[in-house]
């Protein structure tokens, strides 16, 4: 269920509008999102933050034709798992596409849109999606 | 460890179920079990209810004192939540309270009422197990994020959305064959080939339905049990878990959490996957199926689309696998699946499957899946 919470929406802004990771001095790896340890080696006093690169390729897709609460005027959108040119995997929308640019190692950087409006007065969401580059 | 015994079950039919409530199907479920158990409802003393969504189409939580309440027992009881894989889950506690010598009779019910839901509405409750920061506000879905999952593996392994097609086929097979199921008629590979599309490169008839429907099994301790004639017991079980978030994943080709849940189960019960004569696996998309049949060890990485071509895993096959339908053809009511896959293999395991009996049926695994990955039950049952 969609939580149009403002407080959470705040508190979420950071992370959620930008690329902010973490790069590991121990094992010299970049996560995302930035956690408390690192996922690869599990130390926790090793870590400063990192902007990531907004540039990436398409590693998996898919197109939605049916659609939770939210998003039914989307339809069809597509969905990827992109594996970001610093190492990370992000799941989001792709934007501004044609189709042929639906396809694996597609190349792809982020970009600032509104991934929700929803009904009533609640807050609008904004976030990062994956637009096609160099195509 | 000691030995824990099934001594009777109870099952529903799954499917649209207008006229019944989420606690009549609790409360139905729960007399089948323990009048096949030989007891009476005074005899069990601890119930633990499998339930995602109650709170979300019933309006109701606090599970274990309503399935108490409507059974007029003052039991112990204990709702337990994991997705889909709430009913394995339950299951594995249950066995444990036994085994710690805490209780003797345990009930345990996996109920879920679905329909009562628009689809959209059933699809963002059901979204709750995925990850809510990182994966719902992107407008991903179940089918969705299976349908990742099934565009790596068809390209790193070179299978076409022909071979996925032929899990749904089999499975509604099975159906056609069981009573309780959902959905009662078979379907062709060109059926599922055809139907509407969901997320690319699933289709409708790559996907388990949304189904009303209840389990219940009630164990013991081995020593409780009167007549050993068809007695089944769990042999061993697992339980791991993975990132919540399909994308923080290492692997997209196989789930993790299932191969460390089975090497568990395995160890438990001594016994190998050539060992198992048949299973029961989380069929929730037809991808689902090819993973587990590769990550239970029965099939080496890549290479379950031969055995689907082949009809290994037909009923009549070297290594049956959703007897009962699986989640396609019986269906899915999310907290019910994991003790129905437990219910079909004991029925199995005592040769009371009807037209869809399995000849040899010694030892049977169940293998229950909680979002895309991120739970995972495994249970093994035998006759001794």
């Amino acid at each position: 269920m969609l939580n149009s919470s403002s407080s959470k929406a705040w508190r979420m802004q950071k992370v959620r509008y930008r690329l902010i990771g973490n790069y590991c001095m121990n094992c010299k790896k970049i996560s995302y999102p930035a956690k408390s340890f690192c996922p690869s080696c599990r130390k926790s006093d090793s870590l400063k933050s990192h902007v990531l690169s907004p540039l990436g390729k398409i590693f998996s897709w898919s197109l939605l034709y049916v659609a939770p609460e939210g998003f039914e005027q989307l339809i069809p959108y597509p969905i990827a798992l992109v594996k970001m040119d610093d190492g990370p995997i992000i799941l989001s929308q792709i934007t501004d596409y044609d189709l042929k640019d639906l396809k694996s190692g597609s190349r792809v950087e982020a970009v600032f849109r509104k991934l929700v409006e929803p009904n009533g007065e609640s807050i609008i969401r904004y976030g990062l999606k994956f637009r096609p580059v160099g195509t | 460890m000691k030995k824990v015994v099934v001594l009777g079950t109870g099952l529903t039919p799954f499917g649209e179920l207008w006229d019944l409530s989420l606690r009549d199907l609790a409360r139905d479920v729960s007399l089948a079990a323990i009048a096949d158990s030989n007891l009476e409802i005074k005899d069990i003393d601890a119930v633990f209810v499998a339930n995602m969504l109650g709170s979300k189409t019933a309006g109701q939580s606090h599970l274990g004192s309503l399935v108490c309440s409507e059974l007029g027992l003052d039991a112990d009881s204990t709702r337990i939540e994991a997705a889909c894989a709430s009913g394995g889950l339950a299951v594995l506690r249950a066995i444990e309270s036994i085994q710690s010598g805490r209780f003797k009779k345990v009930l345990v019910v996996g109920v879920e009422k679905m329909s009562d839901l628009s689809g959209s509405e059933i699809s963002s409750a059901l979204m709750e197990a995925a990850d809510e920061e990182w994966e719902v506000p992107y407008g991903a879905t179940f089918a969705g994020l299976y349908a990742l999952i099934a565009r790596c593996y068809m390209e790193k392994y070179n299978i076409e959305e022909k071979h996925l097609a032929l899990v749904s086929v089999k499975n509604h097979y099975h159906a056609s064959l069981n009573p309780s199921a959902h959905f009662q008629q078979e379907i062709s590979v060109e059926d599922v080939l055809k139907s509407a599309p969901v997320a690319s490169p699933l289709k409708l008839l790559d996907c388990s339905p949304i189904s009303d429907g209840a389990a219940a099994v009630v164990l013991a301790k081995d020593s409780s049990y009167k007549s050993k004639e068809d007695a089944v017991y769990i042999l061993g079980s697992g339980a791991s878990s993975d990132t919540l978030a399909l994308s923080e994943r290492n692997s997209f080709t196989s789930l993790p959490a299932v191969q460390k849940a089975a090497l568990k189960a395995y160890k438990e019960a001594g016994l190998s996957p050539k060992d198992i004569n048949l299973a029961e696996v989380h069929d929730c998309f037809s991808i689902a199926e090819v993973l587990a049949m590769e990550d239970l060890g029965f099939y080496e990485k890549g290479k379950a689309y031969l055995a689907l071509e082949e009809k290994e895993t037909y009923l009549d096959g070297k290594l049956p696998i959703n007897t009962s339908g699986g989640l396609k053809g019986c269906g899915h009511p999310v907290g019910a699946t994991g003790v129905k896959q437990i219910v079909e293999i004991v029925t199995q395991l005592r040769g009371l499957a009807d037209k869809r009996q399995v000849k040899k049926a010694d030892i049977g695994l169940t293998h229950n899946v909680g979002g895309t990955g991120a739970t995972s039950v495994i249970h093994i049952l035998g006759r001794k």
